[in-house]
């Protein structure tokens, strides 16, 4: 589509839209984007699901201010029913629900839960029209995962509701008491390994939080940024069209990672010794107790340390460059309609009210991550929320550096099985390196195979 | 003479003591660490006396927090709702059917009790899509009723199975003399054989209470608004992204359990009372 | 003798009408599901045979988390017994404070596998857990460490955990099979000058016979399906050395997406748990007939 053609008509649209809306006198569609539809025209039944956002920061009153006061209201003929679960049980509650054929109706997905669903036909189409907004707003990577098979073009069977990347979060006392300037942050992987060393020689405290639990996706959200630094890959999703069936597993890259996290678990022993076993909750709780000086983590988490532990010196960092780039995982969440629902058109308006960009940056930004349309990013909700969210700017400069997961159906098999246990080869002793990204690569072939 | 008698009476109560201990210190740690705020439980004590004490997570436990998901008075109801239900109707069901395979013989004795405990030891993972199904279709998806219905099931085969043991063991003189005096298979069966298997019925009650106020997997899958939760579910709020609040959950985790405690100690009474009953039978 | 035979019928309808009605379509449907492919890409199946099955008793995981699960499932059933069993016995023989100290071992039993977990996972944290403390100033330990990320100590840890938990079951079963025996009988015997010991080898173990064999089968069966502790402690690892077979089976339906081999595992599990439970029983009481 033309960009300007589109422009034109998108313009047509919101005027339009905004005129009607005006008309019906409705308080909030002046802060729409593309407004939302008429509230007459929604009406039957809608159930939603979400998960809740983590305790201790504005987002989550965002979210229940969003799901009980604003959207009911925006359309009273609605009969709207909402629920917020826990992180680990949305996904098995959503995959039951949906394999049985049954509510909800839309549900919001982190993003490497979006190819099971996906992948399976169970998410219905969304186009632009429908929407009422380009595809453009999006970051492409985000909209690989909402594509059939991560296919670089296509229909697109999710809108992704927020991004979220990783960063490097440090404690500046621990670092000047292990002598490294608290204002220079690790710049390659190999300096966070050296550092990490000098800090446990020197002070006796962790340097970096290593998370290599087993059938945990903290283990590889962790790992595969060093892996893909290397140039290592679990497939080709490093490039910029990713196909997705060339398995890179037992490339050079991953075996680099595999040595680095060896060095620094098995040889410096810089790290927790209690790795095979921790996720991020764990690491999180050394650092907390200034037990551990480096930990990649969301940005929801300095807001719970600012709460818990005031006095704690933070220092924010863009994860380090490898010898090929910088890479994190591209992270956050998708909305997804059910593919037999009945009532599409609520499940749209919900979305569309979800993505304004006033809402799309308190439920983004505000919580820890970024709003996922380009309006909202550059709005002036953004700079004020941005303001109070600590390292928000660090954040912002990770997006570009995104890498999407594996977007196969299999995939959450291997983010959190065969990487994790690739990793624990490794760190327990068990292979060296090498063996163990062949042995994780094979397994991956036969299972794409299949 | 006297050395002798400490000789014999100490060993036991000493090993009882450390039984007691093993099983009792992990909740001293949860008493403890409920008793305090989230932050002090990071460094190093030895001691099980909280500091510094605060109220502050049962507290919380009462306000109802809509935005964080957690209302736990909510959910204790639901769950005592659920279980109450659940045990009546264990018992009732559960205490005639191992009557039955145990005094009876019938046709396909074997194969059914059999067959009732191969259901119980198929993994119930396998059972959540197709019972959501089921469910689905009879219309009691995310009420009491799914839940009830399908922890009397679990239920059952273990308390059938436990039950008949005990019905194996009185010895069928007494009914037998009943039944000769006149008495219905029925009244022998309510007013001979239940007394001396009070004991078992009483443990199974117990068993049941347990099993359906804990259970987790299938009431996530079945339950889908939070108004329905029980209180497995509702522990799970605590563990959302973040750093895991340990004070909460041990508040919660004790809250918890302090009706489960109440009610075994009440059965327990009745406990000893039926046993007491029981062996004078005899 | 037809009455006769029907007779039973009546009491044991409820309770089977019940377990059909909620029960068969599930149980069916799982076995109808292991002879079916479920690839992870439709939510169509097709028929696959014993495709299934073959790779199901092929895949090294399972056949270690078969392992690991005999290991954990005799490890604390036999415990459990032991312990419920040495419980029940001095608790019985308590003058004062019986309630008080029963209900408190009970405990552990009542309060639930999912707060048990997380209990004991922090009792063993290397770092603020209770049990590092305790070891390191004793000096068993020379500094913390992580007993769960431990290849060796970390089944042997969590299967502590599980013997704490279920122990009281047998506590509490043995109790009641202890109160079942006539005063008499015990009397008698002690009157007659038998040592404690013995009166409980010769005279309360025949009367205990039965419970012991239905304890255990219990037990065993009831330990082989725990899923909570390793799925919340460990996760299964370090390297699959905590995975019992109900996680397995919970990975590869939720995280493999592959339903058909879960359904097949599942009945694996089944066939050897109930070959266990009828071998054991029968075998068991065929051999005093008096006591069945």
């Amino acid at each position: 589509m033309a960009e300007a053609g589109y422009t034109r008509r998108q313009a047509l649209k919101a005027a339009g839209f905004a005129a009607a809306g005006l008309a019906a006198g409705s308080a909030f569609t002046s802060r729409g984007f593309a407004a939302n539809p008429a509230a007459a025209s929604i009406s039957g039944s809608l159930e939603a699901w979400d998960w809740s956002l983590a305790p201790s920061i504005p987002g989550q009153q965002a979210q229940a201010e969003f799901y009980t006061k604003y959207f009911p209201s925006l359309y009273p003929k609605l009969q709207f029913r909402s629920t917020i679960f826990g992180y680990t049980d949305l996904l098995p509650k959503l995959t039951v629900a949906w394999r049985a054929g049954n509510l909800p109706d839309i549900a919001r997905c982190a993003i490497q839960w979006s190819p099971q669903f996906v992948g399976a036909g169970q998410c219905a189409e969304i186009t632009e029209e429908e929407l009422g907004m380009p595809f453009s707003q999006f970051l492409p990577g985000a909209l690989l995962s909402d594509r059939r098979n991560g296919a670089s073009e296509g229909a697109l069977y999710g809108i992704p509701s927020n991004n979220e990347v990783m960063f490097l979060l440090y404690n500046k006392s621990l670092f000047s008491k292990a002598g490294i300037d608290p204002n220079k942050p690790p710049a390659t992987w190999a300096d966070l390994v050296a550092y990490s060393k000098t800090i446990h020689d020197k002070t006796g405290a962790y340097g970096f939080g290593l998370c290599a639990q087993q059938t945990n996706g903290n283990t590889s959200y962790r790992f595969m940024p060093v892996a893909w630094a290397c140039g290592g890959q679990i497939f080709d999703e490093l490039s910029p069209k990713p196909t997705w069936r060339k398995v890179g597993l037992d490339g050079d890259g991953v075996v680099q990672a595999l040595s680095l996290y060896h060095q620094m678990f098995n040889v410096d022993k810089s790290v927790q010794p209690s790795a095979l076993s921790d996720n991020e909750s764990d690491c999180e709780t050394l650092f907390l107790d200034e037990k551990m000086a480096m930990v990649i983590d969301h940005p929801s988490f300095p807001q719970q340390v600012k709460q818990l532990k005031p006095d704690l010196d933070m220092g924010g960092a863009m994860l380090p460059i490898g010898p090929v780039r910088r890479a994190v995982v591209l992270g956050g969440s998708n909305f997804h309609i059910r593919a037999t629902t009945k009532n599409k058109p609520a499940a749209l308006a919900l979305m569309k009210a979800y993505l304004s960009p006033y809402w799309n940056v308190r439920l983004g930004t505000g919580a820890g991550s970024e709003a996922s349309t380009e309006a909202a990013r550059a709005s002036p909700e953004q700079a004020a929320a941005s303001k109070e969210m600590p390292f928000n700017d660090i954040v912002f400069q990770m997006l570009p550096y995104g890498v999407n997961v594996p977007l196969v159906t299999q995939g959450a098999q291997i983010w959190n099985t065969i990487i994790p246990a690739m990793i624990q080869q490794v760190l327990s002793g068990r292979s060296t390196p090498k063996e163990a990204a062949t042995a994780a690569a094979s397994q991956v072939t036969r299972m794409i195979a299949a | 003479m006297q050395v002798r008698r400490w000789l014999r009476w100490a060993p036991p109560k000493l090993a009882l003591l450390l039984y007691l201990l093993f099983a009792l210190v992990p909740f001293g740690w949860m008493l403890t660490a409920s008793l305090e705020p989230q932050t002090s439980l990071y460094r190093a004590h030895l001691s099980l006396l909280p500091s510094p004490v605060t109220l502050i997570n049962y507290r919380a436990l009462f306000t109802a927090n809509p935005v964080a998901g957690t209302d736990f008075p909510r959910y204790f109801m639901n769950s005592v709702i659920v279980v109450c239900c659940t045990v009546v109707l264990a018992v009732l069901v559960a205490v005639p059917a191992a009557y039955g395979f145990s005094r009876y013989r019938f046709f396909g004795k074997d194969a059914m009790l059999y067959g009732i405990l191969l259901q119980s030891i198929f993994p119930l993972v396998n059972f959540l899509i197709p019972l959501y199904i089921l469910m689905q279709d009879i219309g009691l998806l995310n009420t009491y009723g799914s839940l009830i219905i399908a922890y009397l099931t679990f239920s059952l085969p273990l308390n059938i199975w436990i039950l008949k043991s005990f019905f194996d063991g009185i010895p069928t003189d007494m009914e037998m003399s009943a039944r000769l005096d006149g008495a219905s298979a029925w009244r022998a069966f309510i007013e001979i054989a239940i007394p001396p298997a009070m004991p078992g019925i009483v443990a199974t009650a117990i068993f049941t209470f347990i099993l359906a106020w804990d259970e987790y997997l299938y009431a996530l899958t079945m339950i889908s608004t939070s108004s329905m939760r029980t209180l497995p579910l509702g522990i799970f709020a605590y563990f959302s992204e973040g750093v895991p609040n340990w004070s909460g959950l041990t508040a919660t985790a004790i809250a918890m359990s302090i009706p489960v405690i109440v009610v075994f100690l009440v059965l327990q009474k009745y406990f000893i009372a039926a046993l007491t009953k029981g062996a004078l039978k005899y | 003798m037809w009455r006769e035979r029907l007779a039973g019928l009546p009491y044991v309808m409820p309770a089977v009408l019940v377990i059909v009605a909620v029960m068969s379509y599930p149980f069916f449907y799982c076995i109808y599901l292991s002879f079916r492919a479920t690839p992870s890409y439709t939510t169509a199946t097709h028929f696959a045979g014993l495709a299934n099955y073959n790779t199901v008793l092929n895949d090294p995981v399972f056949l270690n988390s078969l392992l690991i699960t005999v290991i954990w499932t005799i490890g604390s059933t036999v415990f459990d017994i032991l312990l419920g069993m040495g419980a029940a016995l001095l608790v019985n023989q308590l003058s004062w404070f019986r309630g008080p100290i029963r209900a408190a071992l009970m405990l552990p039993y009542i309060v639930g596998y999912v707060i048990a977990s997380y209990a004991w996972l922090w009792l063993y944290q290397a770092e603020y857990g209770l049990i590092n403390e305790l070891l390191t100033s004793w000096g068993v330990l020379a500094h913390p460490i992580s007993l769960l990320s431990s290849l060796t100590w970390a089944l042997p840890a969590v299967i502590l955990v599980n013997i704490w938990k279920t122990a009281p079951f047998a506590m509490i079963m043995f109790l009641a099979g202890l109160q079942s025996i006539p005063e008499q009988t015990v009397m008698a015997a002690e009157l007659d000058g038998a040592s404690k010991t013995r009166a409980f080898f010769e005279i309360k173990l025949p009367y205990l016979r039965r419970v012991i064999i239905i304890t255990s089968v219990v037990m065993t069966l009831q330990n082989f399906n725990t899923f909570t502790i390793p799925y919340i402690m460990t996760s299964g690892g370090p390297l699959n050395h905590t995975e019992i077979v109900s996680n397995y089976i919970y990975n590869d339906a939720f995280t493999n997406l592959d339903f058909g081999g879960a359904a097949a595992a599942s009945v694996v599990v089944m066939i050897i748990l109930m070959v266990f439970a009828v071998l054991y029983v029968g075998s068991l009481t065929r051999r005093q007939p008096g006591v069945v």
